[in-house]
């Protein structure tokens, strides 16, 4: 029999890598199903060893987060939601106004463009304990407020870089032809940049609630009990006695799975949006 | 005034943008300017006084833990970059002939990131739990003694860069994978009709093409890895002892646990302005892509 | 309607000079056609005009008002780009729609308007159509429209034809003219086509980076171009040219061309005036030359035939006359082999000299 040694070394070779990328798959998804199914398990089946991998399925950990967690899940989701929402409200307009600015008209010849963007890159823990000082002076720590602000604040420049990228792409005898016609330039960009845009602000505004909703450090250190987020009380299981394990995975089951499905919603566009619009 | 209005449009457009990032920037950054030239402790508020610089020699000149925790943190980013790139590359490549499913692949990549680290990271301090901790299972079950992951003074920092190069690992390959997709095929084809191998092609053709790709992926990684903070809390609290203590978690500790604000302010604004400047350098190779 | 005036324009981008001093003015219900190749500056002068640029220098008129400071929306005029800038989230009927809307108009008369200019165009079936859906020549009849539907005082139409396969080009430059017959407005429209430029525009203002090189109608361009690229520009084959000396020899006064001598005594007066050099070129334009298997004249110059080029109705034959070659039209009843020694003689009447630093004409 003649051996088509290169037809077999072939379909080795693609068994081979999609074995590969199966196992990377299952290696990136593993702690997170791991997580999943952890917050099903009842207590018995938590703390032992050897773990397990069959058992019976039981909501008491769900309920216990919502009904005997402190800080409340239910006031940390409600929080969570009212910042992601109102700082979204304020991102996307701001944003779209200034990165439209920065494409068309170059506002502030791209130095300004670059200072907006270094504020993204402080590091959260050196940027807060001014932000701390001054909030406590004015009595808003532990008020949603302020969260708001410095989500806000800190969503900008990402937000504002990312439109930047989409405006460019649009070619400018659309708005020409409008002004041309009768538009102001602020009604070319409402009236026929915007709609053009849709896919992009819906973009920005997902990446920008993926961010807010994510946030730990500025909510952690500036709430103490009313103001606390998500990610906050995820961390709150971790008690002086010691960690909750079922809880905790509940809560951080229910604090992660939105955000799945997001990145369904915007996979394509994950690497323009982290590497700040540069790579598309 | 019709006319005045069309003509400062562009200006009225960022104006809410420049006002927000402007108020909300520069006031506390004269602030906490002003704060680390005082020693000004929030539970010792008489001890408050301008000190000058004295903030600022304390730790260059005598704070060994500020060194330490520095050292870590470099290595720390080294070690996860170490690990990142070379993985992420890998992983790149091998996305990149395996076409079915991209959807598919890009969402499953996707999840590490937009899983809040906190809660990621409590999840993985379950794993990595000495008895209860599914790694153990399976470490056992290949018949090791599994190490201290989170009690171990030498490993703890290892387990923490592990749980990094999990999380960001996807992001790495995501991008690289853009870059590869991004090359023309022609000439790989004509490296192969000229009998070029694998490892050739990949030296010669890709390498060069992705490179400057690959250092502005470096350099977004480093500059986030210099700010790590939230997976030091979910899995180390900086302990054992201060084996994971770094840059920001010691900042977290003497700035909200010691309240040392006006130190803490000194040290803050350091690092501020080493990461404003890496970050200079990578907006510019960005920009030049 | 009013005419549309520029005086010394300028404009710059970065180093490059893209409109330079330019100067011309349209009259009233006139089609001045700028004319020249890419990067002439036609586009950039047009955008002045409709106000998305502004000049550095100079100053734009539109019905004697200066326009400089005026936003385009409030210059009434109407732009069609080479691009077309369909809107292409809105209808055909809601782009053609849009202007008006922009000015205030009544949603009836819109309406009437609309379909008014669809009607004229051939594109009413098209109305409820997205402009992905249409195809190049419906997607420009779409931008032709946008542009009468409000009936400004001055069109300006940027290479509307030149995306357009040849076939459907000649049909709407045929169109076209008659909506102009129709229209009676001042259009000003820019191609880079010389045909469409001679056979529709009133006047023609030949443009080569970003200078104004002569501005008249297309019978004064075509006999009487005031400069070298303007003459080798306008024409279909183009002109020749031949670079020769200006020599005198007793009386007489010659071109010479090296391999021979043209006589041009009659003009020696006239050319030793103008010259600035007697560095000349001596252009003639191939539905000039006379080929012939004897000499006609005694200025016929021997020849010799390097390739025959059948082009109907006429046939181009390319000659050599020692080192320089030329291209003749000759009628389609020519005969001839390569390498066959011919004569061929120019319309002395028809002969142009440049002066060959200037580029200018001096006859």
């Amino acid at each position: 029999m003649v051996m088509v040694g290169k037809t077999t070394e072939r379909i080795v070779a693609t068994v081979l890598m999609y074995l590969a990328v199966v196992v990377v798959m299952a290696a990136t998804l593993f702690p997170l199903v791991w997580m999943f199914i952890t917050s099903f398990k009842k207590e018995t089946d938590v703390l032992t060893f050897p773990p397990t991998f069959v058992f019976e399925p039981t909501f008491d950990n769900f309920i216990y987060a919502f009904t005997k967690s402190k800080p409340p899940l239910s006031l940390a989701l409600t929080n969570s939601l009212i910042i992601g929402a109102c700082t979204v409200a304020l991102v996307v307009p701001i944003s779209a106004l200034a990165a439209y600015s920065f494409a068309r008209f170059n506002v502030g010849g791209g130095h300004l463009q670059f200072y907006i963007l270094t504020v993204k890159m402080f590091p959260a823990i050196a940027a807060i304990i001014p932000y701390f000082i001054i909030f406590r002076e004015l009595g808003l720590l532990d008020h949603v407020l302020s969260l708001i602000i410095l989500n806000t604040l800190f969503n900008l420049p990402f937000a504002i870089w990312l439109l930047f990228g989409f405006f460019r792409e649009i070619p400018q005898d659309l708005e020409e032809s409008a002004m041309i016609e009768g538009c102001s330039k602020f009604g070319a960009f409402r009236d026929i940049v915007l709609p053009l845009i849709a896919p992009g602000l819906a973009v920005t505004a997902i990446f920008s609630t993926i961010f807010t909703w994510n946030e730990f450090l500025f909510a952690f250190i500036l709430s103490r009990a009313r103001a606390v987020t998500a990610p906050v009380a995820v961390a709150g299981f971790w008690t002086q006695r010691g960690i909750l394990w079922g809880p905790l995975s509940a809560a951080a089951t229910i604090c992660i799975v939105p955000m799945f499905i997001f990145a369904l919603l915007i996979q394509r566009y994950i690497v323009r949006g982290l590497t700040f619009g540069a790579v598309k | 005034m019709k006319i005045d209005k069309e003509k400062y449009m562009p200006w009225i457009m960022a104006s809410p943008a420049l006002a927000i990032v402007f108020s909300l920037t520069l006031y506390p950054l004269f602030y906490s300017l002003y704060v680390s030239t005082r020693s000004f402790e929030l539970t010792a508020l008489w001890k408050d006084a301008f000190i000058g610089i004295e903030n600022y020699r304390r730790a260059l000149n005598s704070d060994l833990f500020f060194w330490s925790s520095l050292l870590k943190t470099i290595l720390y980013a080294l070690g996860c970059l170490s690990l990142e790139m070379p993985l992420g590359l890998g992983v790149a490549f091998l996305l990149n002939r395996a076409i079915k499913g991209r959807r598919v692949v890009r969402t499953i990549l996707a999840l590490p990131m937009v899983a809040a680290p906190v809660a990621v990271g409590l999840t993985w301090r379950y794993m990595y739990h000495h008895e209860f901790g599914v790694f153990n299972y399976f470490v056992r079950l290949l018949g090791i003694t599994p190490p201290g992951w989170l009690t171990n003074l030498n490993f703890a920092m290892i387990s923490v860069i592990i749980f990094d190069v999990w999380q960001w690992t996807p992001f790495v390959a995501l991008v690289l994978l853009a870059g590869l997709q991004s090359l023309s095929p022609e000439p790989y084809e004509s490296a192969t009709i000229y009998g070029a191998s694998m490892w050739q092609k990949f030296r010669y053709i890709t390498l060069p093409s992705i490179r400057s790709l690959m250092t502005i992926v470096a350099l977004l990684r480093l500059i986030d890895l210099l700010k790590l903070y939230d997976a030091v809390y979910a899995l180390t609290r900086g302990g054992p002892g201060i084996a994971t203590e770094v840059l920001t978690w010691y900042l977290y500790k003497i700035g909200f646990k010691f309240w040392w604000l006006g130190y803490a302010s000194a040290i803050a604004l350091m690092f501020q302005y080493l990461v404003i400047i890496l970050s200079v350098i990578t907006i510019e190779k960005m920009a030049k892509l | 309607m009013a005419r549309v005036r520029l005086e010394n324009v300028t404009k710059r981008f970065g180093d490059v000079v893209a409109v330079n001093n330019l100067s011309y003015e349209v009259g009233d219900g006139e089609f001045l056609c700028m004319l020249g190749p890419s990067g002439a500056g036609k586009t950039t002068t047009m955008r002045m005009i409709a106000g998305v640029e502004r000049p550095d220098e100079g100053n734009i008129y539109i019905g004697d008002v200066p326009v400089n400071d005026v936003p385009p929306k409030e210059r009434d005029v109407a732009m069609m780009f080479q691009s077309y800038a369909l809107y292409s989230h809105k209808t055909v009927y809601k782009n053609l729609a849009f202007p008006l809307e922009k000015h205030k108009v009544s949603k009836d008369e819109v309406d009437r308007r609309v379909k008014e200019v669809a009607e004229i165009l051939g594109i009413s079936h098209l109305l409820d159509r997205l402009p992905k859906q249409l195809s190049g020549g419906e997607k420009q009849r779409v931008a032709l429209g946008r542009t009468m539907v409000r009936k400004p005082e001055a069109y300006l139409l940027d290479e509307p034809l030149t995306n357009l396969d040849a076939k459907l080009r000649a049909h709407m430059r045929a169109e076209l003219k008659k909506l102009r017959e129709e229209l009676k407005t001042t259009i000003i429209y820019a191609t880079p086509d010389q045909l469409e430029a001679m056979s529709m525009a009133d006047r023609i203002a030949v443009m080569n980076f970003g200078k104004l090189l002569q501005c008249d109608t297309s019978g004064a361009i075509y006999n009487h171009p005031k400069n070298l690229f303007v003459a080798g520009f306008i024409g279909s084959p183009a002109m020749n040219f031949i670079d020769c000396t200006f020599v005198e020899k007793e009386d007489k006064a010659f071109l010479d061309a090296g391999e021979f001598l043209y006589d041009i005594t009659e003009l020696k007066n006239l050319i030793k005036d103008r010259y600035t050099s007697p560095e000349l070129i001596l252009g003639i334009r191939p539905e000039h030359i006379s080929i012939s298997k004897k000499p006609l004249t005694e200025d016929s110059i021997e020849a010799e035939i390097y390739v025959i080029e059948p082009s109907r109705p006429d046939v181009i034959v390319s000659i050599s006359v020692g080192t320089k070659a030329l291209e003749a039209l000759a009628p389609e009843t020519f005969r001839g082999d390569i390498g066959e020694k011919v004569w061929i003689t120019f319309d002395r009447s028809r002969v142009y000299v440049f002066d060959k630093k200037t580029e200018n004409a001096i006859i």
